[in-house]
C-alpha cells in the first residue's frame, strides 16, 4: 500500500512535506481535474495520505516512540537496509488468511514472533489485498469483516496491520452506521498508539493558561504588555483548577464561597483581551471544555456561564458537535432543572425537597407529598436527567421507590384524561376475583397481584396491534414467558421506565414497518434475555449472581440427562437459554428474571471479561467433583476435547464447586462463566 | 470568449481574461460596478443597474433591488404589471452585462463563469445557473466568490503563499475561506460562511434607529413605498458614517422631509451582534482546515461592507493584525470569475496555474440510529462526503436494512450539518428494492460523486442482485422550472430594451428624477428647473448639444447632493 503512495506522486519516499506538495502540483498539471474526477482523486488521497505518513513519523520520533517494526520503506537510518524485502508466494486470498491466522493465534503460549513477524504480516496483507475478487462489493465487504474481526482479536500481536488495514477499508472515512465493534477496537488501539488523520497538526490543544505562558506575540500587541497579563490570568486559571481537581479525594462539595470565587475567576479569565483573537479563542474554548466536563460536577456552579459565554447552544443538533460539549449542555439541562425546582412555587419543589433529605432512622416521608406528583418527579428525572439522580438522597429514593410499588400498574404514565375507572379498582377486583378461584400460584410477590389471562405466544392474528395502548397486548405474553405472569409492560412501566420505553420504541417501529407478529415477539423474547445476562454479568450484587447460576445450574441438570449438546450450549460463557423460546423456565426462574429485568440497565454495555483466576486448589475441586484431572478439566472447559456428555459434567462440576465456596469470591468467578 | 461574472446582492461586475491578465470590462454608463437592480419603465421597457436604482426611490412600485436573496425560493416580485421571480431578475442583469461584454470585446458572447456565495446551497446555485441560462449564457462553471477573490489575490505576485484567509462580508452573503498556494496550485483548504449577513442587515439596524426618532404619524402613513424609502436612505446613511461620527437619515415622502442624526457610536453599538456573528464561520472555517489563526499569512477582505470601520476593527481584533489593503474590494471577484475563465480556455499565461476548491456543506443520506437505550431513531443524518471534502470527491458508505423482508431501502439525500434530517436541505430521493432477507442481512452501498460543477450523482449498488441505480441530483423546483424555460425566456424577451446610446441619458434623467423626490423646497424647485432645461436639450436632438446640457446637470447634481456612489 504504502508504495502506491509514492508511485502515483511520482517521487521516491521521503521525509519532506514540500516536496510531496511539488509533485503533486506537478501531476495536477499533467491530468484534466474535470474530465477524469477519478485521476484527481486518487492523486489527492495518494497526496494526503503521503503527508499523513510523513507527519506520524514527526510525531512518533518527537516522543520517542519509534516503532522498530515500521514498514520497510520508512527512511530510517540504523534499521537493516540491506535485507531483502520479504516476499510471498502468490496463493488465493483465503491461503493468505490462512497463513495470517496461523502467524497471529499461534498453538502455544509466549511464541516468539520473530524479528521479521511484522513484515511477514504485512505482506501477506497486501497479496490478499490483491485477489482480484477484492473488487466485488460482496466478496470486499466479507473479507472487510474477517480481516477486522482477525486483527482485533489478536491486537496487540496484529498491531502492524492496523496501519495497511485502515486505508485500505477507509475505517477512518465518515462515521458508519455499522461500523463493525471491531472496526471500533482497532480504531481505538490505533488511536492510542498516536496515529491521527492527516490534518496539519493543530495545537490548540496546548495549554493555554499554564503558568508561564507568554501568550500569542502578535504584530500589533508589544510583549511586553502581554507577558504581563499572562501571569495574571494564569493565576486565576490555576485557582480555578486547584478548586475543580482537588488533590484530596475526598474533598467536600464546593462551598457557596468557593462557587463565587470560581466564577469570579472565569469572569476574569474570559475577560482577558486575547479573547478576541480567533486562535487564542479557539484553544481556550477546547481547554475550558475539557476542564469543565471532566470535573463535573464541582464545576457546575460555571457551566451556564461558560455556554453562554462560548455561545455552545448552537453546536445543538449538528453533527460536529463534541462530545464534550454535548456532555456540558446535557448538564446544563440538570442544572437548570435543579434552580427552577428550587423555586418555592414550583410544582415539584416539595417532592424534590423531600426528595434531597437525608433520610433518618424512620421511614418516613419528612416532607408531606402527593404520590402521583413524586411518581412524576422520579419518571421525569429518569427519563430526561438521569444524572440529577446523582443529588438525591438514594435511600429516600429507594424508600418512595418501594411506597410508589404498591401502587402496581395503576400508577402508568400519566395519563391525560380523566373520569376513567380507575385501574387500581379493576385490579382489586379481578385480584379478588381470581384468589377465590385460587389462581394466586402464579402471581408474583410483590407485585399487587394483578394477574393477566395467560395468552398465547402465537397470535391468532400475524400483525401487530393497530394502536399504541395495545403494545401491552403484543408485548405482554413474552414478558410472561420471560418473567411469569406478574410481569408485565405494566410493571415495567412502573418500575423500569427505561426498559418498558426501550420495549415500545421497538414496537413501535415494529408496527411502522409491518413486522410480523411472531418475529417481533422473538426478537422481543431475545432482547430481554439479553439484557438479563448483561444486567446480572455487570452485576455488583453477588447474591443475584449466585442464584442466577443456581437457575443454570438446574437447568443444565437437566438438560445434562435429555440433550446433552444442548447442555454445552448453554454452558458457555453469557448464555443464558438454549434457543429463542425459553419454554423451560421454572416458576423460580421466572420469578428472578422478572425482578432482574425490574432493574436491567438498558443501555448495552461491555461485559466485563477479565476477572480472577482459578486457584490452583479450586481447579483441584472442580476436578474432583468432574471425576478427572485438572489439567483434562480446563480442556472440557474449554471445549477443546471431550464428548459432549463429558463437557457437560465438567460444566456441572465447576459451578457447582464454585457455589460452594465463599460468596464473594464464588460470585467473582461465577460472573465470569 | 468566456467571461467572467461576479452577480452581487448590491452591484454585479463583468471581467474577461484577456492579454495574459484579467480585465473589467465597462457597462453604458462607463462603470465597472453595475447596480443589481431592475426597474420596468412606463412602456414595459426594461432598466438596468444605477438608473434602476435611482428608480427605486421614484417609482419604488415598478423596482426590484436585492433579489439575490430570493434566489432559490419560489417568490415573486411586483413590478408594474408583471411579477419575475429572483431567476428573472437576475437574468436581466446577466442580459445586460453580456451586451456590455459584447460591445466592448466587438464579438458575441456566449460562455460564462458566474459566481455565487461558498455558502449557497444546492437550491440556490442552481437557481444561479438557471439564470445564466435565461440569459443566454451557457454557464460553464460556477465558481464560489472568496476562491475568486483568493485567484485574483494569488494571481497578483504568483508567489507561494502561506494559508490566507479571504473574509467576504458583501451586500447580502458571509463567506470565509482558507486558502493556500503552492507551486501555482491555488488550493481552497475550508469554507464556512452566513448565507443571512451583509450589508442589507446593517442597513436594516440603521432604519430600527431612525424609526425610533421618525414621527410616528408619518411611520403610519400607509405608503407602500415606505420601506424601500428607509432602505435606500439607510444605505445612503450607512456610507456616510463610514467616513463621518455621524450622518443624517434623511427621508421624504409627498412635500415633508423628515431628518434623524445618527451617530457612528449609536450605529456600532445597535450594530453589535451583528459583528458578532461574524466570528462563528471564522473559528468553524479555522477549527476545520486545522490552520491555526496565528499562521495565517494575511487576511483578505472583500466586498463592499468590509469598508464599514466597525467591520475592519472587528477584523483587526479577531487577529491580532491589520487586513490586507492590497486588492480592491468591489473589483476582486469579477476578476477572479476572469481568471477561472482564463483557465477554462486554456490560455497559456495560465499554464502553470490550478485551482482546487472543497465542497463546503456535508453531503449524506437518512438513516436510522440505535440510541443508548436499544430503540431505533429514525431520521438521523448518516454523512457521506463530509464538508471541506476537496472537489472532485467520490465516497461510500454501507447501509444495511433494518427489518425482516424489508422489500426497498430508500434513500433520502441531503445537504447540512445538522443532525436530523429534517433540519437539512433535501436534495432528491431514491427508493432501491432489495431482496426479501432477514435483517441486516442486505448491504447496499451508496456512492455519492460530487464534481466541479456542483453537480452530484448517486450510485446504489445492491450486491445481492447485482444491480446499480443511478441519480443525477435535480431537485423538484428544478424540474418544474426546466420545463417552464421557453416559457420564462419568451416572458423576458418581451420586455424592451433601452437603445444603448442613450443609456447615460437615461441614467442622468433617473438620478435627477430622484432628486426631485427626495429634495423640497426651493432645492425641489431648483432640480425641476434643471429637468426641464435637459429635457428641452434631448428634444433637440443634436449630440453636442445633449452632451453639454448633460454635464452641466450632471454637475449641478454633484454638487446638490454629492458624488454619485456604487
Amino acid at each position: 500500500m504504502s508504495t502506491a503512495v509514492w508511485d502515483a506522486l511520482g517521487i521516491a519516499e521521503t521525509n519532506d512535506i514540500g516536496t510531496v506538495r511539488s509533485a503533486y502540483a506537478r501531476a495536477l498539471k499533467q491530468i484534466d481535474m474535470d474530465a477524469d474526477p477519478r485521476a484527481y482523486i486518487a492523486l489527492r488521497e495518494a497526496r494526503d495520505h503521503a503527508i499523513f505518513l510523513i507527519r506520524r513519523s514527526a510525531i512518533e520520533a518527537a516522543q520517542g516512540r519509534r516503532d522498530k517494526s515500521e514498514t520497510p520503506h520508512q527512511a530510517s537510518p540504523g534499521l537493516e537496509p540491506t535485507e531483502d524485502p520479504i516476499t510471498v508466494p502468490a496463493a488465493s486470498y483465503e491461503d493468505h488468511v490462512a497463513q495470517l491466522t496461523r502467524l497471529l493465534f499461534p498453538d502455544g503460549d509466549d511464541v516468539d514472533p520473530g524479528t521479521r513477524h511484522d513484515e511477514l504480516l504485512k505482506a501477506h496483507f497486501n497479496a490478499l489485498l490483491t485477489d482480484p475478487r477484492m473488487d466485488e462489493i460482496a466478496f470486499r465487504v466479507q473479507a472487510e469483516a474477517q480481516l477486522a474481526h482477525l486483527i482485533a482479536g489478536s491486537l496487540p500481536r496484529s498491531r502492524s496491520l492496523i496501519e495497511l488495514a485502515i486505508p485500505a477499508f477507509n475505517w477512518l472515512g465518515p462515521a458508519r452506521v455499522d461500523t463493525l465493534p471491531a472496526v471500533a477496537a482497532i480504531l481505538d488501539h490505533a488511536q492510542s498508539l498516536g496515529d491521527r488523520q492527516a490534518t496539519d497538526i493543530d495545537d490548540s490543544q496546548s495549554p493555554i493558561f499554564s503558568s508561564g505562558a507568554t501568550g500569542h506575540t502578535t504584530g500589533v500587541h508589544t510583549s511586553d504588555t502581554i507577558d504581563h497579563n499572562a501571569e495574571f490570568y494564569s493565576a486565576h486559571y490555576n485557582d480555578l483548577v486547584a478548586l475543580f481537581f482537588p488533590q484530596d479525594e475526598n474533598a467536600q462539595p464546593l462551598t457557596p464561597e468557593q462557587k463565587v470565587a470560581a466564577r469570579g475567576h472565569f469572569a476574569t479569565l474570559v475577560s482577558d483581551p486575547r479573547m478576541d483573537l480567533v486562535g487564542f479563542r479557539i484553544g481556550a474554548e477546547s481547554q475550558f471544555a475539557q476542564l469543565i466536563a471532566y470535573s463535573t460536577p464541582r464545576s457546575d456552579c460555571i457551566v451556564l456561564m461558560a455556554i453562554d459565554f462560548f455561545d455552545w447552544t448552537t453546536t445543538e443538533e449538528r453533527i460536529d458537535q463534541p462530545e464534550l460539549i454535548a456532555h456540558i449542555l446535557d448538564r446544563a439541562r440538570g442544572i437548570r432543572f435543579v434552580d427552577a425546582v428550587q423555586a418555592p412555587d414550583h410544582p415539584f419543589h416539595a417532592a424534590w425537597t423531600e426528595l434531597t433529605t437525608p433520610l433518618g432512622d424512620k421511614l418516613r416521608p419528612a416532607v408531606s407529598v402527593q404520590p402521583a406528583t413524586m411518581y412524576r418527579l422520579l419518571a421525569s428525572i429518569r427519563a430526561e436527567q438521569p444524572l440529577i439522580e446523582r443529588d438525591l438522597d438514594p435511600a429516600r429514593v429507594a424508600m418512595w421507590d418501594k411506597k410508589l410499588a404498591k401502587y402496581g400498574s395503576s400508577m402508568g404514565p400519566p395519563r391525560q384524561s380523566g373520569g376513567r375507572v380507575p385501574l387500581w379498582a379493576i385490579a382489586i377486583g379481578v385480584f379478588i376475583l381470581l384468589s377465590l378461584l385460587g389462581r394466586l400460584g402464579e402471581s408474583m410477590g410483590n407485585t399487587s397481584g394483578f394477574t393477566s389471562p395467560p395468552a398465547t405466544l402465537v397470535g391468532s392474528r400475524s400483525g401487530l396491534s393497530a394502536t399504541m395502548a395495545d403494545s401491552a397486548v403484543d408485548i405482554d405474553p413474552v414478558l410472561a414467558e420471560i418473567g411469569g405472569n406478574g410481569l408485565t409492560l405494566g410493571v415495567l412501566r412502573d418500575k423500569n421506565t427505561a426498559l418498558s420505553t426501550l420495549l415500545d420504541s421497538k414496537w413501535t417501529l415494529a408496527r411502522d414497518q409491518g413486522q410480523n407478529l411472531s418475529d417481533f415477539q422473538r426478537e422481543t423474547g431475545k432482547l430481554l434475555l439479553d439484557r438479563i445476562a448483561t444486567t446480572v454479568r455487570n452485576s455488583a450484587d453477588d447474591n443475584l449472581i449466585i442464584h442466577y447460576q443456581q437457575e443454570r445450574l438446574s437447568d443444565l441438570r437437566m438438560l445434562a440427562l435429555s440433550a446433552p449438546a444442548d447442555c454445552v450450549y448453554l454452558g458457555r460463557p453469557g448464555r443464558i437459554a438454549v434457543g429463542d423460546v425459553p419454554a423451560f423456565f421454572s416458576p423460580e426462574r421466572k420469578e428472578l428474571y422478572a425482578r432482574i429485568l425490574e432493574r436491567a440497565d438498558v443501555k448495552s454495555q461491555p461485559i466485563e471479561s477479565t476477572g480472577p483466576q482459578l486457584d490452583r486448589a479450586e481447579l483441584s475441586a472442580i476436578a474432583a467433583r468432574a471425576g478427572s484431572s485438572p489439567s483434562q478439566v480446563t480442556m472440557l472447559l474449554d471445549g477443546k476435547m471431550g464428548s459432549n456428555e463429558q463437557q457437560c459434567a465438567a460444566r456441572i462440576a465447576e459451578i457447582e464447586a464454585l457455589l460452594a465456596l465463599p460468596v464473594t469470591r464464588g460470585a467473582k468467578l461465577l460472573k465470569l462463566i | 470568449m468566456i467571461v467572467g461574472i461576479d452577480l452581487g446582492t448590491t452591484n454585479s461586475a463583468v471581467a474577461v481574461w484577456r492579454d495574459g491578465e484579467a480585465q473589467l470590462i465597462p457597462n453604458a454608463l462607463g462603470d465597472f460596478l453595475t447596480p443589481s437592480a431592475i426597474s420596468i419603465g412606463e412602456d414595459d421597457q426594461v432598466i438596468v443597474g444605477l438608473p434602476a436604482r435611482d428608480r427605486r426611490e421614484t417609482h419604488p412600485g415598478r423596482t426590484a433591488t436585492a433579489f439575490k436573496r430570493l434566489m432559490g425560493t419560489q417568490q415573486r416580485t411586483k413590478l408594474g404589471r408583471h411579477l419575475f421571480d429572483a431567476e428573472q431578475l437576475s437574468a436581466l442583469i446577466l442580459g445586460s452585462l453580456k451586451a456590455d461584454a459584447e460591445t466592448f470585446l466587438g464579438e458575441p458572447v456566449t460562455e460564462a463563469v458566474i459566481t455565487v456565495p461558498a455558502y449557497f446551497n444546492d437550491r440556490q446555485r442552481k437557481a444561479t445557473r438557471r439564470a445564466g441560462e435565461l440569459a443566454g449564457f451557457n454557464v460553464r462553471r460556477l465558481l464560489n466568490e472568496p476562491t475568486a477573490a483568493a485567484l485574483a489575490y494569488g494571481l497578483q505576485d504568483r508567489g507561494e503563499k502561506e494559508p490566507f484567509l479571504v473574509f467576504d462580508l458583501g451586500g447580502g452573503t458571509f463567506d470565509v475561506s482558507i486558502v493556500e498556494i503552492f507551486d501555482g496550485i491555488i488550493e481552497v483548504r475550508a469554507s464556512a460562511g452566513d448565507n443571512r449577513l451583509g450589508g442589507e442587515d446593517f442597513n436594516e439596524i440603521v432604519v430600527d434607529l431612525a424609526r425610533k426618532e421618525l414621527p410616528a404619524d408619518l411611520l403610519e402613513l400607509n405608503s407602500p413605498n415606505i420601506i424601500e424609502l428607509q432602505r435606500a436612505a439607510a444605505e445612503r446613511t450607512r456610507r456616510a458614517l463610514s467616513e463621518n461620527d455621524s450622518a443624517d437619515f434623511v427621508i421624504t415622502i409627498g412635500d415633508r422631509q423628515e431628518k434623524v442624526q445618527i451617530t457612528a457610536a449609536a450605529f456600532e453599538a445597535a450594530a453589535e451582534p451583528l459583528v458578532a456573528r461574524l466570528r462563528d464561520p471564522v473559528l468553524r472555517s479555522l477549527r476545520d482546515s486545522g490552520v491555526m489563526a496565528e499562521t495565517l499569512s494575511e487576511i483578505v477582505l472583500v466586498g463592499g461592507a468590509t469598508r464599514m470601520p466597525i467591520v475592519r476593527r472587528a477584523v483587526t481584533r479577531m487577529f491580532g493584525r491589520f487586513p490586507d489593503a492590497t486588492i480592491n474590494a468591489d473589483h476582486a471577484i469579477a476578476l477572479g470569475a476572469a481568471v477561472q475563465a482564463g483557465l477554462l480556455s486554456r490560455d497559456e499565461a495560465l499554464d502553470e496555474v490550478r485551482l482546487t476548491d472543497v465542497c463546503p456543506f456535508t453531503l449524506g443520506v437518512n438513516n436510522a440510529v440505535r440510541d443508548a437505550r436499544g430503540g431505533m431513531q429514525t431520521g438521523i443524518f448518516s454523512p457521506i462526503i463530509e464538508r471541506n471534502t476537496p472537489i472532485p470527491a467520490s465516497r461510500v458508505n454501507y447501509y444495511h436494512t433494518i427489518s425482516d423482508n424489508q422489500q426497498a431501502i430508500v434513500f433520502d439525500i441531503y445537504q447540512g450539518e445538522a443532525r436530523e434530517v429534517k433540519h437539512n436541505i433535501k436534495l432528491g430521493t431514491m427508493r432501491i428494492p432489495v431482496p426479501p432477507k432477514p435483517a441486516g442481512h442486505v448491504t447496499v452501498e451508496c456512492r455519492f460523486s460530487y464534481d466541479t460543477s456542483g453537480l452530484l450523482e448517486v450510485d446504489v449498488t445492491v450486491p445481492d442482485t447485482g444491480l446499480t441505480y443511478n441519480l443525477v441530483i435535480f431537485d423538484e423546483d428544478a424540474k418544474i422550472a426546466n420545463q417552464q424555460m421557453e416559457q420564462r425566456r419568451a416572458v423576458l424577451a418581451q420586455l424592451k430594451v433601452h437603445p444603448r446610446d442613450d443609456a447615460t441619458n437615461q441614467a442622468v434623467l433617473a438620478r435627477a428624477a430622484r432628486c426631485y423626490e427626495s429634495f423640497i423646497a426651493d432645492r425641489r424647485e431648483l432640480v425641476g428647473t434643471w429637468i426641464l432645461e435637459f429635457e428641452a436639450a434631448l428634444a433637440a436632438q443634436d449630440p453636442r448639444t445633449i452632451e453639454h446640457a448633460r454635464k452641466q446637470i450632471t454637475t449641478a447634481l454633484d454638487h446638490l447632493e454629492g458624488e454619485r456612489f456604487l
